[in-house]
């Protein structure tokens, strides 16, 4: 806690070295580990360690030598580190399959050519583009199903496969398995067979359901209120209206009918927090109606025995004394800052053109001092793609915060007219998985929020997730954009009213509606982010095309790929896969991840 | 009652459960509820018009009542040490 005095002088922050934009000095790769790096063949000569059920290294005993590379032995390799527990990550490899009429010097991977064979739905397999050769020759063979939900419970469904140099990753999202295999693994996955107790753990027996959609009586995990759409700032990108906003906010008391409101499901479902989220145009604007709504919640908190928990999103041009009352009273506060002065004074600007960084910056500087959870969030452009690196090292040696989160620029009408556009894909999904590595050394995690793996996820937004967003006039909606720009989509997530004195009434059909505006794309169905991402942001992808994956799918798929493989592979093995152009289009635009898609030879 | 001012040597911090208050003359007390709102408004610098509104808000009493509570709360303190007067200010 920072002690506040009349002359008594504050500790002094800690001392900060190298302070400035200085490019980051990269830390060495980590050691890789042992055995992990030698491609399928590459299997421990240990019996398999496990911590705890499908925790830790699973292998089989060594293979016999390889069919292909003739007169190659296969490598001696030491034994595996001790596995990790509560790790889910894996490596498996089975021993070489029955002699297939592969070509000799096929290795693991490649499959014969076969005639197109029916999917599992008895669908007529869509005729695919061809593929990038792959080694020796020899193509994969991949059978896109028609993009739809799962409707049955086959034990490959939520299963996906994806071929990453010369073995695949495996992935279960919705147990949060991920594990390295070779061919035949992969083989005998598609095929449904959990005879090999080392594929028993991610074969079967499946969750056949995804995370359920919201029923039953309306249960934010948080309240959101608008203070004011009103914004100080003239972000050159800004898609919350709040250039067109007027200088209107919240009436207090309509602020306090919605926190006690809360409040009393908070206590009645039994939870242990009062969690209030702040939003904008930019919210201490409205610095009285916030002093009413942090002092309201910590005392609606006190008064059910929950702990308030207080959350904003600012853009930091605020007086210190502001600024220090969010590091007092808030658990958490996500501060834009999209770099160093030349990136952030070229997207950020304040009304008129003025120069916001210095501002930002210093409220930065009090937030990292402060006990609040401190979140750096930068918009990404085609401009400030290729610095991502340095940007993520200058921020976490700075400000040292709890997070860096990147999102890339939306772009809008006015980003077009001030030369701002989003970065390519594939230069982002690259750059970010280097910003993540520079970050690092410093202990702060860089995220980008559709590639969070935390846990599955029903529905990517608030809108999926019984958001109760107080407007400024009192109106609740499912969603914190403005209405004009879900009604542009044809949406309609308003789902009730607060008024003061008289609390919250909602609206239980339109409560149905917005639930039902939630549901996943269908294009999804086949991609192994579904889970993770869960198609995005619902209002965004409203009017979009049903099949193809866009900008957005293409760096979801392609840095959640890397993360997976960074856990299993080593962080060199994730860069290395995003530096080569052509391996990512051909990952990134696979048309369908799913296992059970897959026609192998058995 | 204006032209108040935080006292020399005295210093508060946020705790999770109010905000505790501490002077070089006096020993710590925590404050909690609508006490702490208002040492919290008065100590950042609203006047007490200003703090009593939002009082009255936070606490969903009536503007008297606030006001009344407000005054005591500020007698109180300056009796302690912790405000004093804010002179030609």
């Amino acid at each position: 806690m920072e002690w506040k005095a009349g002359t008594t002088a504050p500790p002094e922050p800690p001392e900060r070295s190298a302070e400035g934009a200085e490019p980051p000095v990269l830390p060495p790769e980590p050691p890789a580990r042992s055995g992990l790096r030698d491609g399928l063949l590459a299997l421990p000569t240990e019996p398999p360690a496990r911590c705890a059920a499908r925790d830790g290294l699973l292998a089989l005993p060594p293979e016999p030598p390889a069919r292909g590379a003739p007169g190659d032995e296969p490598p001696v390799l030491p034994p595996e580190p001790p596995a990790r527990c509560g790790r889910r990550d894996e490596l498996i490899a089975l021993p070489p399959e029955l002699p297939t009429r592969c070509d000799p010097r096929d290795g693991l991977l490649a499959l014969p050519t076969e005639p197109p064979a029916r999917c599992a739905s008895g669908a007529e397999p869509p005729v695919l583009p061809p593929e990038p050769p792959a080694r020796c020759g020899r193509r994969e063979e991949l059978i896109a199903l028609p993009p739809e939900l799962p409707t049955r419970c086959d034990p490959r469904e939520g299963l996906f496969a994806l071929p990453v140099e010369d073995f695949w990753v495996v992935v279960e999202p919705l147990r949060g398995i991920s594990a390295r295999v070779n061919a035949a693994a992969v083989r005998k996955l598609a095929a449904g067979d959990g005879s090999v107790p080392q594929l028993e753990a991610l074969a079967g027996p499946p969750p056949c359901v995804e995370p359920p959609s919201r029923r039953g009586p309306l249960s934010p995990q948080f309240l959101g209120l608008i203070t004011t759409r009103a914004c100080n700032m003239d972000c050159a990108y800004c898609g919350f209206g709040a250039g067109a906003a007027s200088g209107g906010s919240l009436d207090p008391r309509v602020a306090v009918a919605a926190i006690d409101w809360m409040a009393g499901l908070a206590a009645r479902e039994g939870r242990e927090t009062l969690d209030i989220h702040l939003f904008g145009g930019e919210p201490f604007l409205a610095g009285d109606v916030v002093d009413v709504i942090v002092h309201r919640t910590r005392i609606a908190a006190a008064a059910r025995g929950l702990k308030p928990v207080l959350e904003a999103a600012t853009n930091g041009v605020c007086p210190a004394s502001r600024a220090r009352f969010a590091g007092d009273y808030f658990a958490s506060i996500a501060l834009s800052l999209d770099g160093p002065a030349e990136i952030h004074d070229c997207h950020r600007p304040l009304r008129g053109g003025l120069a916001s960084f210095p501002s930002v910056e210093r409220t930065a500087r009090i937030l990292a001092d402060a006990a609040a959870d401190l979140t750096l969030r930068a918009c990404v452009s085609r401009k400030s793609v290729a610095g991502l690196p340095s940007i993520a090292a200058w921020m976490a040696e700075t400000f040292r915060p709890a997070a860096i989160d990147f999102e890339t620029l939306e772009p809008t009408p006015r980003s077009a007219e001030a030369g701002l556009f989003p970065p390519d894909p594939y230069r982002f999904a690259e750059a970010f998985e280097l910003a993540r590595r520079a970050a690092s050394p410093w202990g702060v995690p860089v995220l980008y929020s559709a590639s969070v793996r935390e846990k599955p996820r029903a529905c990517f937004c608030p809108l999926g997730n019984d958001a109760v967003i107080v407007e400024t006039g009192g109106s609740l909606h499912a969603c914190y954009m403005e209405a004009r720009e879900w009604e542009a989509r044809g949406l309609d997530l308003r789902i009730g009213t607060a008024t003061a004195g008289e609390g919250l009434c909602i609206d239980d059909a339109s409560v149905a509606r917005v639930r039902g505006a939630a549901v996943r794309q269908a294009k999804c169905a086949a991609c192994f982010c579904r889970s993770w991402c869960a198609g995005g942001c619902r209002v965004r992808a409203s009017g979009q095309p049903e099949s193809g994956y866009g900008d957005f799918c293409i760096q979801t798929r392609l840095i959640t790929i890397a993360s997976l493989l960074d856990r299993l592979q080593g962080s060199a093995s994730a860069a290395a896969l995003l530096a080569d152009r052509q391996a990512a289009e051909k990952l990134a635009l696979r048309p369908s991840d799913r296992i059970a898609d897959w026609r192998c030879q058995l | 009652m204006t032209g108040l001012r935080m006292a020399e040597g005295v210093a508060w911090t946020v705790e999770s459960t109010g905000v505790l208050v501490l002077s070089t003359q006096h020993q710590a007390r925590l404050l909690t509820d609508l006490e702490a709102a208002a040492w919290d408004l008065i100590a950042r610098g609203d006047s007490p018009g200003q703090a009593a509104a939002k009082l009255a808000t936070i606490g969903g009493i009536g503007s008297q009542e606030a006001g009344s509570a407000l005054h005591f709360w500020l007698r109180e303190w300056t009796a302690v040490g912790w405000l004093e007067e804010a002179g030609d200010g």
